[in-house]
């Protein structure tokens, strides 16, 4: 029964671990909660579905490349579009978060007006295949689902410490306008952020309809606020801290859902969340800011 | 007198007026739209309050909405008491409410704040619908009658739409009363700098507490009067989506401006109606909801921002200064 729930744990915990670092990405550089988030993880979904039933001839794998280059390319346009204008104008925070919105409604209407607000079953791999671990009944997906999250943030790893790209981020993330005088291309890079953001969604999106086997309208919304609070969980703007906050979340609700009760497992994240914050107030990893007077 | 007739208080004016003369030409429909508009306008200007003045981004506003309008709700399903007992403990219990959301924010500052309050909104939402005995759960409390104040009867939608009206006059006022006070003196302190506002002998904690639950009781009354002109409450509606609309409101009327929320929740409640009648060419009418919150932000000026009060606002002084030329001469 443990393990059990431990797998079950570790699989959702990766997807709100790879929805998580997007959020954290864009946070770290840009201060701005990308509201917009959720609506790429339903939006690629829903572009999965569609490529597979219609065009692709129901190939997994061209269908998966096909729609994570689609979400990379919707990132960098929400970022064009929605919040470039806004970023060049200087102080504008809270002006890009309505943005987000916006584009959230604009993502999600279109989802809904194509798509329908049925169920459909949704295609998955190696359906019904599942190995013994201790006991514990494993489904193919769920070792994939964790194999390729885990991958991805090795890749992620590499790519932000040793990558010329990477290393620009970071450097972003530390001080905007001395990038700029630095003659780095900041809009390229901030469009990039966007980009890999999307991508790292939309592979989540994708991979959590697999496991459920079904998609529906509402996936996106649930675990948009999930994630969020993962990232806040292990200290927004840290990467590790929003792969460990997505694990925390996952397992802690899977236990109290097995042991306790369905309905309390949706709160405990959130009440995790508040009694972590209050103890210490800027998450897990997050590093003390100093204040200036 | 001419204390009174700041740029503010004059567009306010001019909103109240045309809002006050507008059920004279519309049919029940848009009687029903607008009586959302005011209900919006008090919800944002209590959110205002808190992001405008004490300059706290809150993402779970929905949560004194919800519990404003469950606590009217469940007090009639249970007790069949009367909107007048009924105000009294929504009061109370949003209050209280907002009390309970400021005791984590003792240490927790800035962004921080944001997540905590959208994981209240959620929590608030969860309990709604998990609590199956008092709030009956997903199946929601149906049958709300309308308001009726000491036995007096709301019957029309009209009588309905100048109550909440007489709402949204008590918010303003309350609203700019509290701006000028000492307690909003000091917020606006705390927003702008709080250590030195900490330095000057400001305490930082209670000053927070209080602006939480003053919000939280306007936002409170607002679902109230929601859950009357509804007739039912169930906890689907009250989702994240209302808490992003009315921060959407709060930004396009401009932080710490009133009036212009009056504008902007006026503008955002009609415009999807609006698009309602253009559905037969054109699906999907949210699509352009959204488009305009990205246009809008594009411009990057609220809406009755400083060019309003420079063209508006001016020819309204250029006439009261005529005046007063003229009774000189």
């Amino acid at each position: 029964m443990l393990i059990q729930i431990l797998i079950n744990g570790f699989a959702q915990g990766s997807i709100y671990a790879l929805t998580a670092i997007g959020y954290s990405l864009i946070y770290s550089i840009l201060q701005l909660i990308n509201m917009s988030n959720a609506a790429v993880f339903l939006t690629s979904a829903v572009i999965f579905y569609a490529l597979y039933t219609s065009l692709t001839g129901s190939s997994v794998l061209l269908t998966f490349v096909l729609t994570l280059a689609a979400a990379g390319a919707l990132g960098y346009l929400i970022e064009v579009i929605a919040i470039r204008p806004i970023r060049n104008k200087g102080d504008s925070n809270t002006y890009a978060l309505i943005s987000c919105i916006g584009v959230k409604t604009i993502l999600e209407q279109i989802c809904q007006g194509t798509f329908g607000s049925e169920i459909k079953p949704f295609p998955t791999l190696l359906a019904g295949k599942y190995i013994n671990i201790f006991g514990a009944r494993t489904t193919a997906i769920q070792i994939i689902i964790v194999v390729f999250t885990i991958t991805i943030l090795l890749v992620m790893n590499w790519f932000t410490q040793h990558n010329r790209v990477g290393r620009g981020l970071r450097a972003l993330s530390q001080n905007i306008n001395a990038c700029h005088l630095m003659g780095m291309p900041v809009n390229k890079l901030i469009g990039l952020s966007f980009a890999a953001g999307s991508i790292l969604a939309a592979v989540s999106g994708v991979m959590y309809c697999m496991y459920l086997s079904s998609i529906s309208i509402s996936v996106g919304a649930a675990i948009g606020n999930k994630a969020f609070a993962a990232t806040v969980l292990g200290g927004i703007g840290e990467l590790k801290g929003a792969v460990v906050g997505g694990y925390m979340l996952a397992i802690a609700e899977n236990l109290v859902s097995g042991y306790w009760s369905m309905s309390a497992s949706n709160f405990v994240s959130f009440a995790i969340l508040i009694i972590v914050l209050m103890i210490k107030p800027t998450g897990l990893f997050g590093k003390k800011e100093q204040k200036k007077v | 007198m001419k204390k009174y007739f700041t740029s503010k208080n004059i567009v306010f004016i001019l909103v109240i007026i045309s809002m006050a003369i507008a059920p004279l030409f519309v049919n029940a429909y848009w009687l029903r739209v607008l009586i959302t508009a005011e209900l919006n306008m008090i919800f944002a200007m209590s959110l205002n309050l808190l992001m405008g003045i004490g300059g706290t981004v809150s993402f779970g506003h929905a949560a004194f909405y919800s519990i404003g309008a469950y606590t009217t709700a469940c007090l009639y399903y249970h007790f069949g008491t009367q909107y007048s007992t009924n105000f009294i403990f929504v009061i109370i219990v949003t209050a209280l409410a907002g009390l309970l959301l400021a005791v984590p924010m003792s240490r927790i500052t800035g962004r921080y704040v944001t997540i905590i309050t959208l994981s209240y909104a959620e929590i608030v939402n969860l309990i709604i619908k998990n609590w199956d005995k008092v709030t009956q759960g997903q199946m929601g409390i149906v049958g709300i009658p309308t308001i009726s104040i000491f036995g007096f009867k709301l019957k029309s939608k009209i009588m309905f739409f100048y109550f909440a009206l007489l709402f949204v006059v008590i918010t303003y006022v309350m609203m700019q009363w509290l701006v000028k006070s000492k307690l909003g003196r000091n917020l606006q302190a705390m927003r702008d700098d709080p250590i030195a506002a900490e330095a000057m002998g400001i305490k930082l904690f209670p000053n927070k507490v209080i602006i939480f639950t003053i919000s939280a009781i306007f936002a409170g009354i607002a679902g109230s009067l929601y859950a009357h002109l509804m007739t039912y409450v169930d906890p689907g509606t009250f989702n994240s989506a209302i808490s992003f609309n009315c921060i959407a409101i709060v930004v396009l009327g401009g932080l710490a401006n009133f009036p212009g929320t009056l504008i902007s929740a006026l503008f955002l409640s009609i415009l999807p109606e609006y698009l309602r009648q253009f559905e037969f060419l054109f699906q999907y009418r949210m699509i352009a909801y959204g488009a305009v919150l990205v246009i809008v932000m594009w411009l990057n000026h609220s809406i009755p921002g400083e060019k309003l009060k420079s063209t508006v606002v001016g020819f309204f002084r250029k006439i009261l200064k005529k005046k007063e030329v003229e009774e000189v001469a």
